[in-house]
């Protein structure tokens, strides 16, 4: 049964191309693949069929099986059917005649075009890929190396791979080839080796065994990515990280950072420092209320930028910490990264500007010293004349004389009084107690208290007020004063003047940050030399009107204020006052009812 | 112009006395009127100024430091006029001398010397000493 299917099928069958050849080399009998791949062959030779041409090839081998009788295995390159070359693997076998003769010959072939396509692209991706790739045996030795890694690391076949790679005697710990031998599995590591050159090479290993599932591995193939300029940039990344967490460590401002969800990431010990919370409280958390100003958590809720607040506080040790603060929301196109916010602690700033205005003000008291003796010596004087008009009129028995001694010393008592307690007035030296205050509204009640005197006197008092100037924190007694001298002493220059009738003015503005008040008369004016002592002296050019403290006075509240004064005056023209008052230097209100009024304007 | 008696020393003479403090004058002008001299007094420089011209006293007795005009300014005007350009200058002041030439003389005009020099408080006999003796000055040199 088997027999006769074989002889009947199997010429047929067999996955091979078969033909049979007589000895003039005319095909006469050939199987199914025969013809499926090169055609039609009745009553053609062979060399017409699978080559196309008219003559025997040379070296034929059929004719050396005709001629010798014996079996032979070769390779050829036949066109087939389409016009297609491929590289076959052939097998001559005679067919014997009745004589021992050889009658025909039995041509086999299988066509290995393909096969040798795929080891052609295996060696090239073996060669060529940029990897160092190793086949290991069981004893760790290479067998085959790629060009890059015996190039890398210089190679002699059958060292093992740890002494090739990394110059060790002994095997890795945790080694992955190893492991793919033990349980034909895929295996990853990181790993470092020495290339020939000495340096350093960084890379990732995979092993795979080379098996069919199931039998004993004997073979692993170990494929190592390259990851040395990863590292490097790593490290560099790192160091660049420490730099930088080193920077903001030391960084005398404090410094806080979150994430795009708003996690604080950054926290640095000046921030603990200013704030009196520990980054172990804020780490990680959301409480920006925290450590962000309101403003700029505002901004952050508006979706803008970047925020700079030159004079601010925030909430720290129970207290309003006045700060400097900018912030910046970090965002690539629209994709919010970050945020950052930089707090610079102002209190030793806040405390160097007291002790700059409290050296201003001693200076200006020194100053006044010699007024001081001046005007002090004006009023001996008189008290002297006092006593030499009373002593004469009791000597002589002149009542008259009396009389007018008494008179003179009644006077330059009082006078001397006054003058004392102004001057420990000017001497004391106070922090303002400021509260918001409409400056509109304050240059009003003034006017309003000084209107009446001054139309009787021929005088007349207008305002020209810039409208809605916001309110700012002043110490609306100290202010009131110093615009009741300065509008006192408009209307006295306006009666010394020459003109019939004369106008005071008093304006306020609001600009470049500067909140001014300005009052300006027609009045007599002053030359150069008087206005060169207004603040410095008690000087006074209302004889014993005046005691020569209302400008100084003035001066000092609006210097108590950050603030200073500017005259301009011509003889004969008038005078103007101007109170010019920077608002971020303006003191910050105290806490009434918990409810805190922020300092000056911020941006 | 000798055998002069009694508290006046020293034949009477006329003085203007001027200060912006009305009760320095006055007592000025007491003390000059107890020792038998006239005295008259103004407020301002440029009051003083009228009344010598018009009076052309002996002597002028001056403050420094007064509104308007001082009593350098004043000095030069004196000394720049014609009639009265001889009459002595005296400063009565509460500044100290030293401080003259520097408070006053910075617009860079020369300091013109007065012929004395009282600070106030002043001693009432020094004063009517320097005074008397400017006036003797003067006289003997005119």
């Amino acid at each position: 049964m088997i027999e006769s299917w074989i002889q009947s099928h199997l010429f047929e069958e067999v996955p091979q191309i078969m033909a049979v050849l007589d000895r003039s080399y005319s095909v006469v009998k050939a199987n199914r693949g025969f013809t499926e791949a090169f055609g039609d062959w009745q009553e053609r030779r062979c060399y017409d069929v699978l080559l196309g041409k008219s003559a025997r090839c040379r070296g034929c081998s059929v004719a050396q099986c005709f001629a010798d009788g014996s079996s032979r295995t070769s390779t050829a390159d036949w066109k087939d059917r389409t016009g297609r070359v491929g590289h076959f693997v052939t097998r001559i076998v005679p067919i014997p005649d009745e004589r021992d003769g050889v009658a025909y010959a039995l041509v086999m072939a299988t066509d290995i075009t393909k096969c040798e396509l795929l080891e052609r692209e295996h060696q090239i991706l073996f060669e060529r890929v940029p990897c160092y790739v190793a086949v290991l045996d069981r004893q760790l030795r290479i067998v085959r190396a790629n060009e890059l890694l015996r190039k890398t690391f210089g190679f002699n076949a059958g060292r093992p791979c740890h002494e090739v790679l990394k110059g060790s005697d002994t095997r890795c710990a945790d080694c992955p080839a190893l492991r793919s031998f033990e349980d034909g599995g895929v295996h990853t590591a990181g790993s470092m080796g020495t290339r020939e050159n000495g340096g350093s090479a960084f890379y990732v290993v995979t092993t795979a065994p080379l098996s069919r599932r199931g039998e004993p591995v004997e073979h692993v193939i170990e494929i190592m990515h390259d990851v040395s300029d990863l590292k490097e940039l790593q490290t560099d990344l790192e160091r660049e990280r420490q730099f930088v967490a080193a920077t903001i460590d030391q960084s005398f401002d404090g410094v806080v950072a979150t994430n795009k969800r708003l996690r604080i990431t950054v926290f640095n010990p000046a921030a603990e420092n200013l704030l009196g919370i520990t980054a172990d409280q804020v780490l990680g958390t959301k409480q920006l209320e925290l450590v962000y100003p309101e403003l700029f958590l505002a901004v952050l809720r508006q979706g803008g930028r970047s925020c700079v607040l030159p004079e601010t506080t925030i909430r720290a040790h129970g207290e309003e910490i006045p700060i400097r603060f900018a912030g910046v929301v970090v965002r690539d196109g629209d994709e919010m990264l970050g945020t950052a916010g930089f707090l610079q602690d102002l209190r030793d700033l806040k405390r160097f500007e007291r002790e700059m205005l409290d050296a201003e003000r001693l200076a200006a008291v020194g100053q006044t010293v010699a007024g001081l003796a001046h005007g002090v010596k004006n009023i001996l004087t008189g008290l002297e004349g006092g006593l030499y008009l009373v002593r004469w009129g009791l000597e002589d028995d002149r009542r008259d004389k009396l009389q007018r001694g008494w008179e003179m010393l009644d006077r330059n008592f009082d006078r001397i009084t006054t003058f004392v307690r102004e001057f420990l007035n000017f001497a004391k030296g106070q922090v303002p107690e400021v509260e918001p205050t409409e400056p509109n509204l304050l240059v009003e009640e003034v006017v309003a208290l000084f209107e009446d005197a001054a139309r009787k006197k021929g005088v007349s008092i207008s305002t020209e007020l810039q409208e809605r100037i916001p309110a700012a924190n002043l110490d609306r007694e100290g202010i009131h004063k110093c615009l009741s001298n300065l509008v006192s002493n408009a209307i006295d220059a306006c009666l010394l003047s020459d003109e019939k009738s004369c106008q005071v003015v008093v304006r306020t503005r609001d600009r470049k940050g500067c909140l001014e008040f300005e009052v300006e008369d027609t009045g007599c004016g002053m030359d150069c030399e008087i206005k060169r002592k207004v603040f410095t002296s008690f000087f006074t050019t209302k004889g014993t009107k005046g005691t020569g403290l209302g400008l100084l006075e003035t001066k000092k509240v609006i210097q108590e204020h950050g603030g200073s004064v500017d005259i301009e005056s011509e003889p004969g023209v008038g005078s103007t006052f101007r109170l010019i008052l920077p608002r971020d230097r303006l003191p910050t209100a105290t806490v009434k009812n918990g409810e805190e009024t922020a300092g000056g304007e911020s941006a | 112009m000798m055998g002069c008696t009694g508290s006046a020393r020293f034949e009477p003479i006329s003085v203007i006395v001027i200060d912006d403090e009305p009760d320095v004058a006055a007592y000025l002008a007491a003390v000059l009127e107890r020792h038998g001299h006239t005295a008259i007094t103004a407020s301002t420089a440029a009051e003083g100024f009228d009344l010598a011209k018009q009076t052309r006293p002996d002597v002028v007795c001056v403050d420094i430091v007064m509104p308007e005009e001082t009593g350098t300014a004043l000095l030069r005007r004196i000394r720049a006029d014609r009639d009265i350009g001889r009459t002595p200058v005296v400063f009565i002041t509460a500044l100290k001398r030293e401080m003259i030439p520097v408070t006053l003389d910075a617009d860079g005009q020369p300091s013109v010397e007065p012929n004395a020099f009282i600070e106030k408080p002043p001693n009432a006999d020094r004063f009517v000493d320097a005074v008397e003796r400017a006036a003797r000055q003067a006289r003997s040199t005119s």
